[in-house]
């Protein structure tokens, strides 16, 4: 005769499946959500990574005591920036853009240079950009006082003022996930613990006849909370496997650029997977614990 | 074993229904309990068996005072004790055997153990061949016959039974007597709840009556002539 898994008759009951199906779609939002706060994470970590220690110099079409420089005057204002700069052993690269670069990149707002009649005569800025070996604060400033000895219509752009807009909305939008993922580990700790909670009421008669039979605290508890363990388990193992069928979709299908190009591959794979792990088995250990709490106040109201 | 002193009860704001209930079981005593319907027996019990906390005064078992027992201990008291209930409270949805072996799997006895005691106990009350039987199967008796097992099967310091052979028949109910007798020899105290006054008479025990809240301790007619009998 086996021994039986349960003295209490955990699990007939009836409700468990809505309980794994709710804990399986808890599991997955969470997932989901904790995977577009990696990308956040790794889409400001791609842009911030991309513009560091990179600044923009522009030499604008028009003068500001007024009038427009024509592209000669602005080719000769680039060669004396190249030829100070060139002397500036923290820069590491310098690039004056051509023509043929500017015209690619307003071809998104104007099309095509070669559909554009007159397009020479556009009063377009000239674009440097600088590759220091480090920046910071000082270095600008005192490099931006060399640049105005020059002339004093040029202009320094570290985008750190863009970059920082960009930065903070992706920090807001992970810090919007992370609430989300603990307001929804939280439900499913609350619904597991609340059905515990009723099992308990309608397994009542039973559980008070453990406890006049000498049954501890323990030894009910440890019931319950292995029902909920079992069955917040059965739940992520479903979330687990619907959020990795969604993901791998959307890393292998689409190709999400933060994912595929910024970071390393393996560190970001690697922090999926270890996210996949942990955080249902996370999510049944809190459901376990809050069923054993619950069960045990319970029992400590009786005699 | 077991004393009372001055024990009241009441449920929520009534009128108690045990009133300064004053008496003492030494260990290994038998004892019958009993009264009229709606004295107080079950209450008296659920107060033997730490159902209930009383409303008053001051229940010692074990040398310890029971209000002042922590969560743990008054585990440990109950499970030295035995209780057959009135309606069996046997758990539906376990087989006859995991019924019995239930206080034996409370305390921890290995499960080898438990197979054998509890076969060999089922095997005794008559029901050997119903070890797998749910108990909603069975009949009354049958059901009686679990509860007893189950009460039984941990060899308690204390054994509690409300009217125990009201569903058996004569010879099982005798059987039974003798069974609560032979373990009162090994030294359980016994409470038996009835109205069987030929039960009663037969077996000479004294009394707990139990009149509108209010017990006396009365000896058995053949109680005398049994203790002169023992000692000569």
């Amino acid at each position: 005769m086996s021994r039986a898994h349960y003295d209490l008759p955990l699990q007939q009951d009836r409700s468990a499946g809505f309980l794994i199906l709710l804990t399986g779609l808890m599991t997955f939002l969470a997932l989901a959500t904790c995977a577009a706060a990696l990308s956040l994470n790794a889409l400001a970590f791609y842009w911030s990574s991309g513009l560091e220690n990179n600044l923009s110099i522009e030499i604008p079409a028009e003068r500001s005591k007024g009038g427009l420089r024509d592209a000669e005057e602005i080719q000769l204002l680039a060669e004396r920036v190249d030829k100070a700069l060139k002397q500036d052993t923290n820069v590491r690269e310098i690039e004056i853009l051509d023509q043929k670069a500017m015209n690619d990149l307003l071809a998104p707002w104007l099309g095509p240079q070669q559909n554009l009649a007159g397009a020479e005569d556009l009063p377009l800025p000239g674009l440097i950009s600088v590759t220091l070996g480090h920046t910071d604060t000082d270095i600008l400033s005192s490099l931006q006082e060399r640049l105005k000895k020059i002339d004093a219509d040029l202009r320094v752009d570290d985008h750190q003022e863009w970059l920082s807009g960009i930065i903070r909305l992706c920090r807001s939008l992970q810090v919007a996930a992370v609430v989300s993922t603990l307001v929804i580990i939280s439900t499913t700790v609350i619904a597991v613990a609340g059905a515990m909670r009723a099992r308990m009421e309608i397994l009542r008669p039973d559980v008070e006849l453990l406890h006049l039979m000498g049954a501890g605290d323990n030894y009910i508890t440890a019931q319950f909370q292995r029902h909920a363990l079992i069955l917040s388990s059965k739940g992520a193992i479903l979330g687990i496997l619907a959020a990795a069928v969604v993901l791998c979709g959307l890393y292998f299908g689409i190709g999400t650029i933060p994912l595929a190009d910024s970071m390393p591959e393996h560190g970001m794979l690697g922090m999926l997977l270890l996210m996949l792990l942990l955080l249902p088995l996370a999510l049944c250990l809190i459901s376990a614990l809050a069923a054993r709490i619950m069960v045990l106040r319970v029992l400590r109201a009786m005699v | 074993m077991i004393r009372f002193e001055h024990v009241g009860l009441r449920y929520g704001f009534g009128p108690e229904v045990l009133s300064d209930i004053n008496f003492t079981l030494d260990p290994g005593s038998f004892h019958f309990l009993t009264g009229p319907s709606g004295a107080g027996k079950t209450s008296l019990m659920s107060l033997m068996y730490l159902g209930r906390h009383p409303t008053r005064g001051r229940i010692t078992m074990y040398d310890q005072n029971v209000s002042e027992a922590t969560r743990p201990q008054l585990a440990q008291m109950r499970q030295r004790i035995g209780v057959v209930f009135q309606d069996f409270r046997l758990l539906p949805h376990l087989s006859a055997f995991d019924n019995v072996a239930l206080p034996l799997r409370i305390i921890g006895r290995p499960e080898k153990e438990i197979r054998a005691h509890v076969s060999e106990l089922l095997e005794w009350v008559g029901l050997g061949d119903y070890q797998r039987a749910l108990p909603p199967t069975l009949s009354g008796g049958q059901q009686q016959r679990i509860a007893i097992a189950r009460a039984v099967i941990v060899r308690p310091r204390l054994l509690l039974a409300d009217e125990p052979t009201g569903n058996l028949d004569d010879e099982i109910g005798l059987r039974l007597m003798n069974l609560f007798d032979q373990l009162n020899r090994m030294g359980t105290t016994i409470v038996i709840a009835t109205h069987n006054q030929v039960l009663m008479d037969k077996f000479g025990h004294p009394r707990l009556l139990l009149e509108a809240g209010h017990l006396r301790v009365v000896r058995a007619r053949g109680w005398i002539r049994r203790t002169m009998a023992e000692v000569l």
